[in-house]
């Protein structure tokens, strides 16, 4: 990763600003939404504006990971570095893992930034109220990010294993967006956010288990394209 | 006995690419294998890192199976392959950090020898520089380096010395004899260039279209061939080829160097003769010499 931060700079900042403007969009679109509306309060999130905050990781991260991913995968099978960190006998799986946590790694710690530009701009430009409780930043800053896992882990794997994978799989955080762009927005209740957590943790967790057991189980030329 | 090849052979849909092939390579030996374009030296190398299976035959290495057991295999193996897999963004000395990482070297482990290996291949006062800015052949050193990291016992160079310059290349083929006779390390080498695998191989295998044409020592190749020494006659002008053949149809004309070559033993004590045949017949002689086959004179004439 710091290989592909050094070498795409411009690339990263580009990506980033991109996915920062299209969240943007969709979150003021959050905000309009029917359910409760602007400015009231209701249920265990408090506000709609609070609540729409949680699909930010979700929508960024899965962008900006496919971005490093085009950059590192491709630039490392066509140099060589692929094949030469694979004849170390590292297992495949492990090195997919490897890379793919540190892609969302960089994706989490970016996109905790851009959060913080969305609340400044709700609260000062837009003049709406922020709630924040533990539930609140519990399902921002831990729940969504893990949504955004399993999305970057099937993107990542897509790259990994299918041929001409890259071509495709810029399409899956595209539909996610998409998806949630013609989502309305009601609150949940208490259960169905603990529901729903544990979930999207549990369906995070097996998605990434699948994935980088298939790719230990996929022959080292298929990965590299031989 | 560090790698086995016992009647290998790999198919590519409808592309053969190694058949029969067999060979041995001991511990400290270091294996030189040429052959052209496309005769299976990359085709035998990735075999040897299991990135592929084989089609027909048993490849050993380490008596395991590289196909299915390389994790056990990969930390006793250094590679060097033909792209020298550099991530453009890291400095020389981080990239040996990302490896030794790999290998799971301690820190202080893998500082000590990265420190060690960069001064090795000339290096050391490259180490904070981009590896972006590297030139091919500090490419090729750094590639080096990482494969020496693990101290590894056997060692798999596929066209190490490709477009590398003078310096580099002098530091490579000082660097593998002494791997194998002081540490032990086993050594397979593929290149285009015979001189240098003719200096720093114990042992020879020639490949043509998938098929070890030869594998011997220097010396009982250079037997193969009919004569270690070969009567070389140089040319004063260019001649027709045909010409040549029809004068002197058992001597090999090499017209880039406008030399007539023979294999001593084919003249039989009948050099004087010879030369007077030729200058009857118009040609004009420079000089005549006299030289050990070399393994570029053998190949040719093993694979012709």
């Amino acid at each position: 990763m710091l290989a592909a931060f050094r070498e795409s700079k411009l690339q990263v900042a580009t990506s980033t600003l991109l996915a920062t403007i299209m969240q943007f969009i969709l979150l003021i679109r959050f905000m309009h939404l029917t359910g409760q509306g602007l400015g009231q309060a209701g249920g265990v999130t408090g506000m709609v504006p609070t609540f729409a905050l949680m699909y930010v990781p979700v929508m960024f991260m899965p962008f900006l990971a496919n971005s490093l991913l085009i950059r590192t995968f491709i630039q490392e099978r066509a140099s060589g570095a692929l094949m030469s960190i694979l004849a170390t006998g590292i297992n495949p799986g492990i090195l997919w893992a490897m890379k793919t946590t540190a892609i969302f790694i960089c994706c989490y710690i970016i996109s905790l930034a851009v959060l913080e530009i969305d609340v400044l701009v709700m609260i000062f430009l837009f003049k709406l109220p922020i709630v924040f409780s533990i539930t609140n930043v519990f399902l921002i800053t831990v729940i969504s990010p893990l949504a955004a896992l399993a999305i970057i882990a099937v993107v990542s794997f897509l790259y990994w294993t299918v041929r001409f994978g890259y071509m495709f799989s810029g399409l899956f955080p595209l539909i996610v967006i998409v998806v949630l762009y013609g989502f309305a927005i009601t609150q949940p209740s208490a259960i169905e956010l603990i529901r729903g957590a544990m979930t999207v943790t549990l369906v995070s967790g097996v998605i990434v288990f699948v994935c980088g057991y298939i790719i230990s189980k996929t022959s080292r030329a298929r990965l590299l394209g031989l | 006995m560090v790698v086995e090849f016992e009647s290998v052979g790999k198919q590519f849909k409808k592309l053969k690419a190694l058949q029969a092939v067999s060979f041995q390579i001991m511990e400290g030996e270091v294996l030189g294998f040429i052959g052209p374009n496309g005769g299976g030296k990359t085709t035998t190398a990735r075999l040897m890192l299991g990135f592929y299976k084989p089609t027909e035959g048993i490849v050993r290495i380490f008596g395991r199976n590289p196909a299915t057991e390389f994790h056990r295999i990969g930390p006793l193996v250094g590679a060097m392959l033909e792209q020298p897999g550099i991530h453009d963004g890291l400095t020389a000395y981080e990239y040996l950090q990302f490896y030794g990482g790999l290998f799971r070297m301690s820190s202080a482990d893998c500082e000590a020898r990265s420190q060690e290996l960069l001064k090795l291949v000339g290096l050391s006062d490259r180490a904070s520089g981009l590896l972006k800015a590297f030139s091919k052949g500090m490419r090729q050193r750094v590639s080096m380096a990482r494969s020496l990291l693990n101290r590894p016992r056997l060692m798999i160079l596929d066209e190490p010395f490709d477009a590398l310059d003078f310096e580099s290349r002098r530091i490579i083929l000082d660097l593998l004899p002494r791997l194998s006779k002081e540490e032990g390390t086993s050594v397979f080498v593929t290149s285009h260039n015979l001189a240098e695998v003719e200096e720093i191989s114990n042992r020879v295998a020639i490949i043509k279209q998938g098929r070890i044409v030869a594998i011997d020592k220097m010396e009982s190749l250079r037997k193969q061939v009919g004569s270690s020494t070969l009567l070389v006659v140089s040319l004063a002008r260019d001649y027709p080829k045909e010409k040549l053949e029809q004068l002197v149809p058992h001597a090999e004309y090499r017209r880039k160097d406008r030399t007539l070559v023979f294999q001593l033993d084919t003249v039989n004590g009948r050099q004087d003769d010879l030369l007077m045949h030729l200058l009857k017949s118009g040609i004009s002689i420079n000089s005549v010499d006299r030289q050990s086959a070399s393994l570029e004179d053998v190949y040719f004439e093993l694979t012709k």
